[in-house]
């Protein structure tokens, strides 16, 4: 408990900072967003100060920051400047594509990761360790950008087994929205024609997202089973006459599980900046492509609330992951 | 002598040395590795595959991407490498001084770097970089902004544990100023675990250049940049596939070395974690 109220100030001031420092910043901008808004080119200088005035630029920064984050409080963040649509509902929109790449990626990372990680570290100096070790070394050197277009170019292009990018393929109707996953949208209408081609765009960028924390998730497993397995209790559960994959599964893995278990969570945190990058390889309609696209239309407003948002989240995974470490590992409730 | 050490850890350890001596030497002279100059345009050599005349291919402009690539060593590593010696020395003076305060200012000093530590990096510097301007200055810096508090944790602990020893408490006695203590006996002493963070801290910081440039705020062309040259190669990577091969390639190659460098050096400066690792 205590540990929550000395990191909840934390998250609250860190949002606060990020939100100043960026809606600051974003006042000084080359563009002008009012001249923008106005209409660009052909915009005469009285259309321009109307535009100014509607979008309040007129008035004194510290004012319209404290305006902006009254407003933020209760759920506005402003109006896009491109498409003049509420930013929340155009967040709202692309939130749940974002959602279902992130966790199939991290899925597939501790799925993958975490055998791996066993296999490592059971073999450990031998060969399937020499072999995995340095290739998660490999691996973690790849950048995840050039990865995923030669991905694209070897499945896409060469194989043709595979979609390049999007979430769907033109011309399928998508399934009736309950949670905005397709695949599991897809699933639950019973559709499974839809549910195959989803799941058939979001292989690639889902592997080619979950690269990022493979190669840690399966060091952190090797390295947390390596530690816990010459305790005493392990001499003894051998000298029982246990088998070595009944020792290795329940009493070696059980008692290393903290450090996985929060290894994998922070990893979700992780994989936001991931999924910017991921979602612009594979035009996956998400946050980070609408991000990205902010970025381009210097829309400031839809910038800073993904800005804002996406702190949140990566603070309250990394909170969340802080809290339950005392509640899996007794050692440390103190 | 620790060179010798670093270069006994087998052909990987080998390799990846021998890896960024020829980068340094890219940086240094990159014309003995072409005679192409890496902005000359020739529209009548566009998007040719890789030959003899230009290993790599052409790009879009008929530029030399070989050229391309051996030019943009320089950009692509000064960057990475200046950012982590700016978060390094900044975080490593400011951890210096935080284990060297009291009690009460190193709480307060802790509280500061944990709030940095917060930082979703690539957001934050996607967002820094979009207002302060586009290039790779503005993203080093962002990423400069969060990254030293790392190095400030790191320092204060080893100053922790290294201001009780012996020698510390030898040089008090002799009565020697507090700041000769701080620079000269306890820095030194403290300084082997942030060299091995940097080294493979660099690799990190060539891979969020290149997603940041990949994401359109980082360097922005003409500059041969290796992010920036995948991210416009991406644009014609169905018919001409190695435009953004090799640039990738460059990158991943030298973020390689970096961390089997990163790992060798951990291993000579600090056995115990060598240890642990074998059972």
């Amino acid at each position: 408990m205590l540990l929550v109220l000395r990191r909840l100030p934390l998250l609250v001031a860190l949002l606060a900072a990020i939100s100043a420092a960026v809606f600051a910043l974003t006042q000084y901008l080359p563009g002008d967003p009012a001249f923008v808004a106005a209409g660009g080119g052909d915009a005469t200088p009285e259309m321009v100060a109307a535009a100014r005035a509607r979008l309040g630029l007129d008035r004194p920064l510290w004012v319209r920051y404290l305006y902006y984050m009254r407003n933020v409080a209760g759920g506005d963040f402003g109006n896009s400047i491109v498409n003049r649509r509420p930013v929340i509902d155009d967040l709202k929109k692309f939130w749940p594509a974002s959602m279902e790449l992130a966790l199939a990626a991290i899925a597939i990372s501790a799925l993958v990761g975490i055998p791996l990680g066993v296999v490592s570290a059971a073999w450990g100096g031998r060969w399937p360790d020499r072999l995995i070790t340095p290739a998660s070394v490999f691996l973690g050197s790849m950048p995840v950008f050039w990865l995923g277009l030669m991905a694209v170019f070897l499945f896409y292009r060469q194989l043709d087994l595979l979609p390049a990018g999007g979430r769907l393929t033109v011309g399928l109707t998508p399934p009736p929205v309950a949670t905005g996953m397709l695949v599991v949208d897809a699933a639950v209408a019973g559709q499974w024609r839809v549910f195959a081609d989803a799941v058939r765009h979001l292989i690639l960028p889902s592997v080619i997202l979950s690269v990022i924390s493979l190669a840690m998730i399966t060091r952190v497993t090797r390295a947390a089973l390596l530690d816990v397995l010459h305790e005493d209790y392990l001499r003894t559960a051998r000298a029982k006459g246990l088998g070595e994959g009944r020792i290795l599964l329940k009493h070696a893995l059980r008692n290393a599980s903290v450090p996985i278990l929060t290894i994998v969570g922070l990893q979700l945190g992780q994989l936001i900046g991931g999924v910017v990058v991921t979602e612009t390889i594979f035009s996956w309609p998400g946050l980070g492509l609408y991000a990205v696209t902010a970025v381009e239309n210097q829309d400031y407003p839809a910038l800073l609330a993904f800005t804002l948002i996406t702190t949140g989240v990566y603070v309250t995974i990394n909170l969340t992951v802080d809290l339950l470490y005392p509640l899996l590992s007794p050692q440390t409730r103190h | 002598m620790r060179l010798p050490r670093v270069l006994r850890g087998g052909p990987f350890a080998v390799g990846s040395v021998a890896v960024l001596l020829v980068l340094a030497a890219m940086m240094a002279v990159p014309s003995a590795f072409t005679r192409r100059d890496p902005n000359a345009i020739d529209f009548l050599a566009r998007l040719k595959p890789p030959s003899l005349a230009h290993p790599f291919g052409t790009d879009e402009n008929g530029r030399d991407l070989w050229a391309r690539v051996v030019y943009g060593a320089r950009p692509t590593l000064a960057a990475a490498v200046l950012l982590i010696a700016a978060a390094a020395t900044v975080g490593g003076l400011a951890g210096l001084a935080i284990g060297a305060a009291g009690r009460r200012a190193d709480e307060w000093l802790m509280r500061v770097t944990e709030f940095f530590l917060a930082f979703p990096q690539i957001i934050w510097a996607l967002a820094f970089a979009t207002v302060m301007g586009r290039g790779m200055v503005n993203c080093a810096i962002a990423l400069v902004i969060t990254w030293w508090a790392q190095y400030a944790r790191l320092m204060r602990g080893q100053v922790l544990v290294q201001r009780e020893k012996e020698f510390i408490l030898t040089a008090r006695a002799l009565g020697q100023r507090q700041w000769r203590i701080l620079l000269f006996h306890l820095l030194p002493n403290c300084l082997s675990p942030v060299l091995v963070k940097a080294t493979i801290d660099v690799s990190l910081a060539i891979l969020l250049l290149a997603a940041l440039s990949f994401l359109g705020v980082g360097a922005q062309p003409p500059l041969p940049e290796w992010g920036a040259m995948v991210t416009i190669g991406r644009k014609y990577l169905l018919d001409y596939p190695w435009y953004a091969t090799f640039p990738g390639l460059a990158i991943f190659i030298t973020v390689l070395a970096f961390n089997v460098l990163g790992e060798r050096v951990r291993d000579v400066l600090d056995p115990q974690s060598r240890a642990s690792a074998r059972p």
